[in-house]
């Protein structure tokens, strides 16, 4: 069975080295992308199974991203973590509104994040049999 | 000095009046015309005060000279008087409502006359000074709109600092703490190898401070939020009982490893109240390890829920240090810290019961505490349901 791939987007080296080592650990494949522009460009390219996106990125902020990503019929499938340190009242409203599928702050729970990932792409492959 | 207009095309009644007004004791300035088109054209040059009219004129008779003056002055208050032979009775109001504002019959009665003057030159100079003090007042208003439209702009900038200093604050705190969290979970998880049993304490100690310092920095970051007007509750239709019951649940152990007892008794097995579950949750979270906090060991902590019908009512009681009369009123206020021990476990940050108390009043509730010193506290907090929002 092949590994589900999972893109991650954080402008934080650091913060992507630790979710990356707990992502594998937990045998999921992980690519990374540093910044908006990045991360849409893997995204079209590799075809994640699962993408988790933080919002203060360079060159575009990751609700552009996610908003960019629902509107293409092509990669609106692809569920979405967003996944930020920021935690304002309007940034969870506008993160539902771009229709992100899942919304976490940091710093977080490594254990919350890993079954918040299983439930969405278990929810994936239910939806696509 | 106040302009006068006399418009006569017969010398002899221009003399007459001329003299008439000069020798009254008013102080005027007399000009004379002798048609009402050169009436017009004076009015439309210079500044009158008054003009008095013959209603025969050669060209447009005084009546209609009178009608085309009040056009061209519109606002502007000009008093006329129009001196006619014919009687009272006979002139019809609305020709007289038309343009002149006062007539003379002929032959002029030099008293009438100059009262009339007088009387129209004292009306006109009410109106003016009235019109004048409008003016200025509504300058006034004019300019005062103007400073408040620019401290308005100035202030919808300024909350949206706010709102960017408190995003940026957050997000630049919160990534370093992340960070730490996450290496010191996956070296204690043993992710890279095994730890020895040194190494494991020592990552220990390093999370729970990660942990310290975490709670710090959203305890800050709550106060900087509600000091900005900034703090949002996000309410919903939820079981208190429940919400409360799991807070106990999490602060059990630690009731536990202090050894005190912790008991509750509720009301009902449900009670639907309209808040915001996390920020409740946070403020029972701090009244109950407070109370723990500051309980020696073999004491006692209970969580009560009254239902008075419109409005809950919660107490956490304990059985500890109590808090001294003096102590009372400030405890609400921030970074206040009382019997303030060495020893882990008993720092705290003293914004948890301000945060507390807001979150409470923000709810619309309230929340008071009785306690003796060295006996033990009562927290007790009400909460309206508000159930059919």
């Amino acid at each position: 069975m092949t590994k589900k791939k999972i893109l991650l987007v954080d402008d934080e080296v650091e913060i992507v080295k630790a979710v990356q080592i707990r992502l594998t650990q937990a045998d999921y494949e992980v690519i990374v992308a540093n910044d908006g522009q990045e991360a849409l460009d893997r995204a079209y390219k590799e075809m994640p199974d699962l993408i988790i996106l933080d919002l203060m990125l360079p060159k575009m902020d990751g609700h552009k991203v996610c908003g960019l990503l629902k509107a293409n019929t092509q990669y609106n499938k692809i569920p979405i973590i967003i996944f930020t340190a920021k935690a304002q009242q309007e940034d969870m409203k506008i993160s539902k509104e771009v229709g992100a599928d899942a919304y976490m702050t940091k710093p977080f729970d490594s254990q919350k994040l890993l079954s918040q990932v299983e439930e969405l792409l278990n929810r994936q492959v239910q939806e696509s049999q | 000095m106040s302009k006068i207009l006399i418009v006569d095309d017969k010398k002899a009644n221009q003399e007459i009046i001329k003299e008439i007004l000069l020798s009254s004791e008013g102080k005027y300035n007399v000009q004379i015309v002798d048609t009402g088109e050169k009436a017009i054209e004076s009015v439309e040059k210079n500044e009158v005060d008054l003009i008095l009219l013959d209603d025969i004129l050669p060209g447009i008779n005084g009546l209609d000279t009178c009608k085309r003056i009040h056009d061209i002055t519109g606002k502007k208050f000009l008093p006329a008087i129009l001196m006619t032979k014919l009687p009272k009775e006979s002139m019809k109001m609305e020709e007289l409502g038309m343009g002149a504002i006062d007539y003379l019959t002929k032959p002029i009665h030099s008293g009438e006359l100059i009262a009339k003057v007088a009387g129209l030159l004292k009306i006109k100079e009410i109106i003016d000074d009235s019109r004048w003090a409008v003016e200025k007042a509504n300058k006034g208003t004019r300019k005062l709109y103007k400073d408040l439209e620019q401290k308005n702009e100035e202030l919808k900038k300024l909350d949206v600092l706010k709102d960017e200093f408190i995003s940026t604050v957050s997000h630049e705190l919160r990534t370093p703490l992340t960070t730490m969290k996450e290496f010191t979970a996956i070296l204690s998880d043993e992710i890279p190898g095994k730890l020895t049993a040194d190494q494991k304490e020592y990552i220990d100690i390093v999370k729970g401070n990660i942990d310290r310092l975490s709670r710090l920095v959203e305890d800050l970051l709550d106060i900087s939020k509600i000091e900005a007007g900034k703090l949002k509750l996000k309410k919903a239709s939820v079981d208190i009982i429940h919400l409360v019951q799991s807070v106990v649940s999490t602060l059990k152990p630690a009731a536990d490893k202090a050894k005190i007892t912790l008991e509750t008794s509720f009301a009902a097995s449900s009670l639907d109240v309209n808040l915001d579950s996390d920020r409740i949750i946070q403020a029972i979270t701090n009244l109950l390890s407070n109370a723990i906090k500051f309980t020696p060991a073999n004491g006692k902590v209970t969580v009560k829920i009254k239902d008075h019908k419109t409005q809950i009512e919660c107490s956490v009681i304990d059985t500890g240090i109590g808090i001294a009369p003096e102590n009372l009123n400030k405890l609400f206020r921030k970074f206040q810290q009382f019997d303030r021990r060495v020893g882990p476990g008993h720092k705290g940050t003293g914004l948890g019961l301000a945060i507390t108390k807001r979150i409470i009043e923000m709810h619309n509730g309230t929340i008071g505490v009785e306690s003796e010193f060295k006996k033990g506290s009562k927290f007790i907090i009400t909460l309206p349901k508000n159930i059919k929002e």
